[in-house]
């Protein structure tokens, strides 16, 4: 199988990247193949039996677009060269920088000769263009001066006409049709000068280019911001190392990330990133975890410790053998998330997209309506036209279009930031409406590190062995506690066991060499498998009620006696609870455990209601009982065993270390072990919301001011008419206020 | 002409790409993104249909 990057080019949404890779995904012995769209980039994998490069090329040119593969050789171990991704970025802002000052130039002298006078009584301006004695010399020279303006723009006229033509007209089109109708008036106009000189004085070239000038500004200003804004997945990217130190044997050399596979040891000094996930198999040290959690503190890494490819070694020496590379790295996968939440379009940010379809034509019917009043009116075609270029020009819905994504684009990279990942604009939505918060229990409100810490029994070696014979074949939790605490007592061989049983929830059961049945689980297990455990009731009761849990063990019918399991509450769980219903949030602890456990974590931590003895299988029926109830629920979990209960959920919040996290089952991840994040994710949220609206509203309000002044309603009774040039200036100011609202999000304490 | 719905259709660059093939094989065409449909003339639906999958489009009658 052969792996290749190419760089796409073309694609402008999510539905061409989607397109590249279903076109792609067809050909014969492709076994993977991903877009990553701020990137402009296709990673595949195929059967070069079965395919080739060229295939590859000649079924994306066919599907529109086009393709050029990328070097492998120098591109990082995640995929792509983060420098060189920017690098051309920023060449294509700093074009469009170019463009824009030169255009401003152009529009300025423009705007200078045509209006100076206005404003500057006795603006000089030579004889050989003055408007009272050359005034055909005039005309020429702005007409001179509008072009360069108009071609540099010409985008708006090639995309807002095809659009026009194609019966969706947009946005470019609102521009493309006032600024044509200026500058073709005014053409028209210089023609008709020699023989009516005053007319000179009804020339609209300054307004074509100011318009087009203006619009540009709005254009770059989105463009800017968005680079801006993406610097969350730029940041990220640029974590990673392109290099890394690969020990061979006795030797050391240094090779390019991106030829390291799993397995391979890698050398990590103090100072130095970590160049990909794995495990300490040498050394220690200290990591800097930052990039992953936002906790600047670093964590004490030795042998069996999980390192994070991107982090920092702060100090020590560090032998780590490679567990993931590629987009299988955590780094990839926060990337991948972040990307996610940018390119989903959130239910507010579709329902502005369909306003400005609607709000287009409207527009065009309003100018078209406007100025034909006017001249019916008994006002000459200079004073319609104008009518119709300012409808049109102030109308242009470009900050309305900007409204949602830069607040969603600022809010998502805020989180990250955070160590908070949201996966969507619409889980970003979502979470603001939030009423309920269920938490599970174990891993989440507790460290999910059960120990034991008592032991009751006639004799406890019997009970331990049995115990870790039985639990040494289960996954759970508690089955490590007992194995972990039975191996400290030098218990460390297992009997055979046959016809193991995992009874869901609650307990193990099987045979041992001799035959007898054996049994762990909960007291209620017990008593359903027919076991006497009368003698324990009062030690059970005792270690329930401070919130432990008790394992029962069993040979035959006889219990061997009772093992106390206690996991502890982490150390920001109470405060979390608090921060939780300080922002209005009823907080609801969900567990298995019996009630009295429940009840203690619970007063603990502080929660609000307590649903106790929950089967795994029956969590997701607690969250719709809630939903039924009209709540919104976000449900808090480690994200592996209450998996139906977090899709079920109106928001799955998954807890969890860097390397354990269900990033692909959660609307949100929480990268830092810390409940707080809850009430920080939905801070967030409501924060993003309310930008988002602040955002809708006054680029609404710009529009609906100004199309009715535009229209002339004022002009009867105050003279008040709106030129296309304030109309276009009013215009882009509206979208710089959207923009700059957005970025002030950044600086919010969440 | 016939109706043919194209849920993916998203944006004026998936109009202008579809717009370019179904002219370069000089099919005549309509294309309405706001309901995510394409209009062709009945003798080219089954040609259409496979213009659109090579463009990455799942076309449905």
């Amino acid at each position: 199988m052969k792996k290749e990057v190419y760089d796409i080019g073309g694609m402008h949404c999510a539905a061409c990247s989607s397109a590249v890779e279903r076109v792609t995904r067809k050909l014969p012995g492709v076994e993977s193949s991903d877009v990553n769209l701020p990137l402009n980039r296709l990673t595949i994998t195929y059967d070069e039996d079965k395919t080739s490069s060229q295939d590859i090329i000649s079924k994306i040119e066919r599907a529109g677009f086009s393709a050029k593969i990328r070097p492998i050789e120098g591109k990082s171990s995640f995929g792509v060269s983060p420098a060189t991704s920017s690098a051309s970025e920023e060449v294509s802002l700093l074009q469009e920088k170019r463009s824009l000052v030169t255009s401003a130039i152009f529009a300025g002298l423009l705007l200078a000769l045509s209006m100076g006078h206005m404003i500057i009584p006795g603006f000089p301006v030579p004889d050989i263009i003055s408007s009272d004695t050359h005034p055909v010399n005039m005309a020429i020279l702005q007409m001179i001066l509008a072009i360069p303006v108009l071609f540099l723009g010409r985008r708006f006229f090639t995309r807002g006409f095809s659009s026009l033509f194609r019966g969706n007209p947009n946005m470019d089109t609102l521009v493309a049709l006032s600024a044509s109708a200026s500058f073709i008036y005014s053409l028209v106009t210089t023609f008709l000068i020699t023989d009516s000189p005053h007319l000179v004085h009804n020339l609209y070239f300054e307004s074509s280019a100011v318009v087009v000038a203006f619009v540009s500004v709005g254009k770059y200003m989105e463009a800017n911001s968005k680079e801006k804004t993406k610097g969350a997945i730029t940041k990220l990217m640029e974590l990673a190392p392109e290099t890394a130190i690969l020990v061979d044997e006795d030797a050391q050399k240094e090779v390019s990330s991106s030829s390291i596979r799993p397995g391979d040891i890698v050398l990590v000094k103090a100072g130095a990133r970590v160049p990909l996930d794995g495990i300490v198999v040498s050394g220690s040290g200290s990591i800097n975890e930052a990039m992953l959690t936002g906790e600047s503190m670093p964590v004490a890494k030795g042998e069996g410790s999980e390192v994070i490819g991107g982090s920092v070694s702060v100090d020590g020496v560090l032998y780590v053998k490679v567990t993931r590379t590629g987009d299988d790295t955590v780094l990839s996968q926060i990337i991948r998330f972040v990307e996610d939440a940018q390119e989903k379009k959130a239910p507010i940010s579709r329902l502005a997209d369909k306003v400005s379809g609607v709000f287009v034509p409207i527009v065009m019917a309003i100018a078209v309506v406007a100025a034909a009043i006017w001249f019916i009116v008994g006002k000459d075609f200079f004073f319609a036209i104008k009518i119709f270029t300012s409808v049109l020009v102030i109308a242009c819905p470009c900050a309305m279009g900007l409204a949602t994504p830069t607040a969603i684009i600022v809010g998502t990279g805020l989180g990250a930031s955070r160590g908070i990942l949201i996966r969507s604009g619409e889980a970003l939505e979502t979470a603001h409406k939030v009423s309920v918060a269920i938490l599970d229990k174990t891993g989440t409100i507790t460290e999910g590190s059960p120990i034991v810490t008592d032991i009751i029994s006639d004799d406890q070696d019997a009970l331990m062995q049995v115990g870790f014979s039985l639990e040494s074949l289960s996954e759970h939790p508690l089955a490590k506690a007992v194995c972990s605490a039975s191996n400290e007592m030098g218990i460390s061989e297992a009997e055979p066991i046959t016809g193991f049983e995992n009874v869901g929830g609650r307990g193990v059961s099987g045979f041992n060499a001799d035959g007898s049945r054996v049994l762990a689980g909960s007291p209620t297990f017990m008593k359903e498998m027919g076991v006497d455990i009368s003698q324990h009731e009062k030690d059970i009761k005792s270690l329930q009620g401070m919130g432990k849990t008790v394992i029962c063990v069993a040979l035959d019918d006889t219990s061997l006696g009772i093992i106390g399991v206690s996991d502890q509450v982490r150390q920001s769980s109470r405060l979390s609870m608090e921060r939780i219903k300080s922002i209005g949030i009823k907080t609801v602890l969900l567990t298995g455990d019996n009630r009295a456990a429940a009840e203690h974590i619970g007063d603990i931590v502080g929660v609000d209601e307590i649903v106790a003895e929950v089967l795994p299988t029956e969590k997701a029926n607690v969250v719709k009982r809630y939903q039924d109830g009209g709540e919104i629920v976000m449900m808090v979990g480690d994200g592996i065993n209450d998996a139906p209960a977090l899709a079920c959920a109106d928001i799955g919040c998954a807890i969890g270390s860097g390397s354990d996290i269900a990033i692909d089952s959660a609307d949100i991840v929480l990268m830092n072990s810390d409940l707080c994040d809850v009430a920080r994710a939905i801070t967030l949220s409501r924060l993003t919301i309310r930008t988002i609206k602040q955002n809708l509203f006054w680029a609404f309000f710009y529009n609906v001011l100004g199309i009715p002044i535009a229209t002339g309603a004022l002009y009867p009774s105050f003279g008040i008419l709106l030129s296309p040039m304030v109309g276009a200036f009013a215009m882009s100011l509206s979208s710089l206020f959207v923009v700059s609202n957005a970025l002030r999000l950044r600086r919010k304490e969440i | 002409m016939k109706t043919l719905k194209v849920e993916e259709m998203h944006c004026m660059n998936c109009v202008n790409r579809i717009s370019s093939a179904l002219k370069a094989e000089a099919i005549e065409f309509e294309i309405k993104l706001e309901e995510k449909i394409v209009r062709v003339d009945p003798e080219n639906v089954e040609r259409a249909i496979d213009l659109l999958d090579d463009l990455g489009f799942t076309a449905s009658q």
